[in-house]
């Protein structure tokens, strides 16, 4: 009974992914995700020099920067570069790298819901490129409950327009549990619950992916050299 | 003969600045927390409301040593060409550095801004109060309510904090009856005290838990408490019990559908007590 | 355009309050009319040289060093002291660096206020350093400042609340445990022909300015009570000498009572906590 939507998915399919790592020759490592055609192209820059200001003696002090595909940066993006930051600061080792910075620059690509996910996702990857040191990969989902009820996953700009709430989960690889949740609308227990699972489901599908990408270009760069 | 070796003795608050996390498992072990809470009780929440004469509506909340007030000033504005019949809520948090020496003078940082606009999505995306209700003139005039949450004193969870001083001061602001001029385009307000209050179609209010280590919840975390937890979650009810909004965020991942049992029963109580202390505390007029 | 806040729309006004504009010039004439009345009793009942019952309490805020609010009826500032603390400027300095940052809340006042501090409000800023830095003792605290972070929560009276806060900020001082030789009191007044009136309120000020241009004007003055003497005046309007001389004995006078206040609340709140001190 799967209820079609705008773009033919069934409801709990996912857009179709996307991985280019290294995409940016200055950065230290880059990636860009699509959850087509929403995409974000993220570059990492670190472990480097930090200002006094900001040093911290015990562990690397990471910087989200967080740019939006239109217009100049709001209130919002500052949302977005917070929840980035508290859970990428989990993530990666920073006892590692004392006294450093690691910058994370997101910069959306293209803007077509699910922004969030896929700025999770981007930077992730673009980690994983540069080499920085990590606990565990982080996937992230998102879903949205409509009018009729319907669990939609990874949904468009227009069904979050007119969802009843939307969620946003951010798992680890090892699926112990989810670093990071979003969910704002009005929606029962047992919603939030479905919710869970089914991006739970969905993000095993991401790191499923995202192991892919790293084994292909790791294949191709063994036979290059 | 071993050389006697006398034992180090660290005074409490030492223990706490250098080992916060050891400092705080003896505490959790013993389900007492450093302050003399236990573990699922918030602290002493007491408000005050329209204190704040020059406002439309204010209130002031404290939580413990956190203390914030929020004051709604009405102005009128044009509305937007895409909703000619709905006026704005504005809200915004400052934490200055009156407040707490991590807060920095200048441009409000990155904590300041993520609460604001929590709040404001929480407002809009939450459904809390219909905007309709803000017209004055139909394409041409509304009004902005800008509600400005100060924070005073800064001793973590303002979310918690920010939301009830907001809904407070929601609830109980009363909008002056104003009229457009259509000839000159001013709106005027009417010197008789003809104001209406607001109607609040879902008040919500939050609740913000620290997770520790073996899913431990701390109700109402102090800011050495947001430092070393594992996760954050705050949790938005509405009146009714339903959920508005779970906004968790932390470094170790956690699985929550064993403890969003536990977390909900825990808001709900206190959503039941913020409700009946905003209602209880309606202004003399 | 403001980024940093949430944003509503680019452009906002407050309401103006029904009735012409000459309705409101003949009510404001009236008010000034009974304002200017020097036998009756002001709107809130006082005389006219009466202050506004003092409410004072420290240790408001725990972060900071040392904190004091203090109320006088529709009056609140808060103020939070941070320091001494490490000068994070390069130069050698001898002395402590006085910094303050004043604040009125965007609802404090009539109008609606901005976030960024606007010129008055770094105006007022600096008068507080002015009328505090003669009670510090600076050369205690070399190499480091001392941060005063004052906010005013709502204001009734612009030369009231800046006497508020003066005296605010120097009790915060002395609950930080910073080195003063005396404890600043301030008090304001308001100059007309015929009398003073002492702590105005925001009506009284503007059925002032409202007055046709006589001799009036505004006068603050910050003093050090028990050295006897003044730290800080701040006047605006003209008067005569005779009239200057006169409204500052009344603010000296005033601030005094202040001084009582505040030494008796401060003398309590030490007995409070530690009784032995001063028995």
């Amino acid at each position: 009974m799967a209820a079609t939507r705008r773009d033919h998915r069934d409801a709990a399919q996912i857009r179709p992914l996307e991985i280019v790592q290294g995409v940016l020759h200055r950065a230290d490592g880059s990636a860009q995700f699509d959850h087509a055609p929403t995409a974000v192209l993220c570059g990492v820059y670190g472990p480097t020099e930090i200002k006094i200001r900001d040093e911290k003696v015990d562990r690397a002090t990471l910087e989200v920067n967080y740019k939006p595909a239109i217009g100049s940066s709001n209130t919002k993006d500052r949302w977005i570069e917070y929840s980035l930051r508290r859970v990428f600061e989990g993530v990666i080792l920073t006892a590692l790298h004392p006294s450093t910075l690691i910058q994370l620059n997101l910069q959306v690509v293209s803007d077509h819901g699910s922004v969030l996910a896929t700025a999770f996702n981007s930077a992730t990857m673009a980690l994983m490129d540069a080499g920085v040191p990590m606990r565990t990969v982080v996937a992230s989902v998102s879903c949205a409950i409509d009018q009729a009820g319907n669990v939609l996953m990874d949904p468009d700009e227009e069904e979050e327009k007119n969802a009843t709430s939307c969620h946003v989960f951010v798992f680890d690889a090892e699926m112990k549990g989810a670093l990071f949740t979003d969910s704002l609308g009005n929606y029962t227990p047992t919603q939030f619950e479905h919710c869970y699972q089914s991006c739970k489901a969905g993000a095993a599908k991401v790191i499923h992916f995202m192991r892919a990408a790293v084994e292909a270009k790791l294949t191709r760069q063994t036979q290059q050299s | 003969m071993a050389p006697d070796i006398k034992p180090v003795v660290l005074s409490a608050a030492a223990f706490e600045k250098i080992a916060p996390e050891e400092f705080y498992k003896r505490f959790v072990q013993n389900n007492v927390r450093p302050d003399g809470r236990s573990l699922e009780r918030f602290r002493p929440t007491s408000l005050q409301i329209n204190s704040v004469t020059t406002a439309n509506g204010s209130a002031v909340v404290r939580l413990g040593n956190t203390m914030v007030v929020c004051g709604i000033k009405a102005e009128v504005a044009e509305p937007r060409a895409d909703a000619p019949n709905l006026g704005y809520i504005v809200p915004n948090v400052e934490l200055a550095p009156i407040c707490s020496p991590q807060f920095k003078a200048g441009p409000p940082g990155e904590l300041s801004q993520a609460i604001g606009h929590q709040l404001n999505r929480i407002l809009d995306l939450g459904k809390v109060l219909k905007l309709d209700q803000l017209c004055i003139e139909e394409h041409q005039a509304v009004w902005c309510l800008y509600a400005d949450v100060t924070c005073l004193t800064y001793e973590g969870n303002i979310l918690d904090a920010a939301l009830l001083a907001l809904m407070a001061a929601l609830t109980h602001m009363r909008l002056p009856q104003a009229t457009l001029n259509e000839d000159t385009g001013v709106v005027t307000t009417s010197l008789t005290d003809d104001s209406t209050p607001l109607v609040i179609d879902r008040p919500v209010y939050a609740a913000t838990f620290a997770m520790f280590p073996d899913q431990v919840l701390l109700a109402d975390p102090t800011d050495t408490e947001e430092a070393i937890a594992e996760a954050l979650v705050s949790v938005v009810l509405d009146d009714q019990g339903r959920q508005c909004c779970i906004w968790t965020h932390g470094t170790q991942p956690q699985d929550y559908t064993r403890c969003t049992e536990r977390l909900l029963t825990l808001a709900q109580q206190r959503t039941t007590t913020l409700q009946s202390l905003v209602t209880a505390n309606a202004p003399q007029s | 355009m403001d980024r940093r806040h949430v944003t509503g729309p680019e452009r906002s006004v407050a309401p103006l309050p029904a009735g012409s504009m000459n309705e409101a010039v003949a009510t404001t004439q009236a008010q000034t009319a009974m304002f200017f009345d020097t036998q009756r009793n002001r709107q809130d009942g006082r005389t006219i040289d009466a202050m506004r019952p003092i409410f004072l309490k420290t240790g408001l805020i725990n972060q900071a060093s040392g904190s004091a609010y203090f109320e006088q009826n529709n009056i609140r500032v808060a103020c939070g002291v941070y320091g001494p603390r490490q000068n994070t400027q390069a130069q050698f300095n001898e002395n402590a660096r006085l910094d303050c940052g004043f604040k009125f809340a965007t609802f404090a006042c009539d109008k609606r206020r901005q976030f960024q501090r606007d010129p008055e409000e770094r105006e007022l800023s600096q008068i507080l350093i002015q009328a505090l830095t003669p009670a510090v003792r600076l050369g205690m605290y070399p190499k480091s400042t001392i941060d005063i972070y004052v906010t005013v929560i709502q204001s009734d009276g612009w030369w009231s609340t800046l006497a508020a806060a003066i005296t605010c900020a120097s009790v915060a001082l002395v609950d930080a445990g910073i080195d003063v030789i005396d404890i600043v009191t301030a008090s304001a007044v308001l100059v007309l022909p015929d009398g003073n009136v002492v702590d105005a309120t925001q009506q009284e000020e503007q059925a002032l300015s409202a007055q046709p241009p006589k001799c009036h004007g505004s006068l603050v003055v910050a003093q050090l009570p028990t050295h006897n003497e003044i730290a800080h005046v701040v006047q605006t309007g003209k008067m005569t000498p005779a009239q200057l001389t006169k409204a500052i004995d009344t603010c000296l006078g005033d601030s005094a009572k202040v001084h009582s206040v505040v030494s008796y609340y401060l003398r309590e709140a030490v007995l409070a906590t530690e009784p032995s001190v001063l028995a």
